[in-house]
């Protein structure tokens, strides 16, 4: 079964989301600081205040998990009074308020956002490797069945008995049918059997990479959120994100492969059984992986947009480009060959029976 | 099979009782058989239709539901051409039978089965609709997936949320 787990996948979502709020709190904050001392700075000869002093205040985020930033490791304020001024410390409470306003502020920021990736997969995370699996065996037992509903040796029904034209017509019905059903309905139903097994192995082998991408980008975010919390300010020394990426070109290359083409059912559909089996294998296939360069972001926004813009251009279009390129190289040729073929249908024998016949031995 | 004697053969020489064989057993056995195939694959255009709207109804998976479905229609067409060859089968033995003594006095020993009642006739299975089959997203059991607003557009609704309500968050005055 696919290593895809959607449970894991809704939690490594809702933990980016609660990372990328705890960043943007912390962003926030220290913007919230900034933006302050800019104001003091400003208003200080208005309000008739000769000197500002630099200080720290005592604020701490209120994040879970250890990732709570202590504001007070650095001066971070600009107060427009001296340090034992009575109103500093009025000033300070409200700089507090605001502060905390501004972490929940940020954190708002990332509301749903692990509802925005969840729709944004959605056509890769929906589909469940299991039930594909029961699908595309399913869809294996109706070929099986068709295959069994006219075995090879039932043509042999004996309409030389009589003699005469409506014997060898009636043999000649029954030969037909039995390619008709053969070379035409159970040859394209199988060749659209093994490209739904390939579409599937296609879609699954993309779900395994997911997870692994995303918890190397939540662990990222942790890692930054750490060194906040350590050192009370934005990361100094931060090397960038470097996600595994899932090579899909590579995925939808092995599948292309396995798919037949036109002309390879025809005639051999005793092996269609052997070649879904070996699509079905792909679903087991440990992911690959391509090698990629890091991206240098750093704030909540950067990640944000390196993060989707990772997902779309280098996960989700390259897993579109491989479907299509499944359309393009097997279905699409394989779909106008069918259409090519004519009649399609069997004649119907409308009125058959009710025809004058007429034996040899009457002539 | 009838074994004719020597005496026997003459008239018209036909085997009235492999031909009733075939037209009323033989023949509807196998148009019911393709007929339950026809219903199995009717099943799987189904089930592949919900799993491809799962997808996301990509272009290969809507030729796969496009040519199953006319591979299920020539399954399904194929038990009228089997029921009316049965029918024929039968006709033709019967007029053998009104025609020549011989064959009236093999189909007189033929047991009930093969000598009455009108050739069985199989209803013919309902071929899945094309056009709701192939319609994007329209899986019996699953909706479509949502529509999605791009990366950048929904950042900057965040971000200008954001700036209201940092707006909204008083600095202190002196």
């Amino acid at each position: 079964m696919g290593d895809f787990d959607y449970g894991d996948f809704l939690t490594l979502t809702a933990e980016i989301e609660r990372y990328l709020g705890y960043l943007k709190g912390n962003e926030t904050v220290a913007k919230y600081f900034q933006d302050h001392t800019a104001h003091v700075e400003t208003n200080l000869q208005s309000w008739g205040i000769d000197a500002a002093w630099s200080g720290t205040i005592d604020y701490r985020t209120p994040a879970a998990d250890g990732l709570s930033v202590d504001f007070s490791m650095w001066h971070w304020v600009t107060y427009p009074y001296e340090p034992f001024d009575a109103r500093r410390s009025a000033w300070a409470d409200q700089l507090r308020a605001g502060a905390s306003q501004s972490w929940e502020n940020g954190n708002a920021w990332a509301n749903d956002i692990g509802g925005y990736l969840r729709n944004l997969l959605a056509d890769i995370t929906r589909p469940d490797a299991g039930s594909l699996r029961e699908s595309i065996q399913e869809f294996s037992e109706a070929r099986i069945a068709l295959e069994g509903a006219m075995p090879v040796d039932w043509t042999d029904l004996d309409f030389n008995s009589w003699i005469g034209q409506s014997s060898d017509e009636c043999q000649d019905v029954v030969t037909e049918l039995h390619s008709f059903i053969r070379d035409q309905y159970l040859t394209y139903f199988a060749h659209a059997e093994t490209l739904f097994a390939g579409a599937g192995a296609l879609i699954v082998q993309t779900q395994n990479g997911l997870n692994p991408m995303l918890r190397e980008i939540r662990d990222d975010l942790r890692a930054q959120l750490e060194e906040w919390a350590a050192t009370g300010r934005e990361p100094q020394d931060y090397a960038g994100m470097n996600p595994l990426v899932p090579d899909i070109f590579n995925i939808g290359s092995q599948v292309v492969d396995l798919v037949p083409v036109v002309g390879d059912i025809k005639g051999k559909v005793e092996d269609v059984g052997g070649i879904v089996l070996d699509i079905l294998d792909l679903f087991d296939a440990a992911p690959r992986f391509q090698p990629r360069e890091a991206f240098d972001a750093k704030s909540a926004e950067q990640i944000y947009n390196e993060l989707t813009t990772l997902l779309k251009d280098g996960y989700l279009t390259p897993f579109e480009e491989a479907m299509q390129r499944l359309q393009n190289e097997r279905s699409r040729p394989i779909h106008a060959a069918q259409n090519g073929v004519h009649p399609w249908f069997l004649p119907t024998l409308d009125g058959v029976a009710k025809e004058p016949w007429q034996h040899e031995a009457e002539r | 099979m009838t074994d004719y004697t020597p005496a026997e053969q003459g008239e018209i020489r036909a085997d009235i009782e492999t031909m009733y064989r075939s037209g009323r057993i033989l023949l509807p056995e196998r148009a019911e058989a393709l007929a339950a195939v026809a219903e199995r694959m009717t099943d799987v255009i189904g089930t592949v239709n919900s799993r491809s709207a799962q997808m996301g109804d990509h272009r290969v998976l809507i030729d796969v539901l496009d040519m199953a479905i006319d591979c299920q229609a020539g399954v399904a067409r194929s038990v009228l051409s089997l029921n009316n060859l049965g029918a024929a089968v039968v006709a033709i033995a019967d007029s053998f039978v009104a025609r020549d003594e011989f064959a009236a006095s093999v189909f007189n020993r033929l047991s009930d089965e093969l000598r009455t009642g009108e050739p069985p006739q199989t209803p013919v299975p309902d071929a899945p609709n094309k056009d709701s089959v192939l319609n994007e997203g329209d899986g019996s059991e699953y909706e479509e997936n949502p529509d999605v607003q791009p990366p950048d557009e929904e950042r900057e609704d965040r971000d200008r949320e954001l700036e209201d309500r940092q707006d909204n968050v008083p600095l202190p005055e002196a």
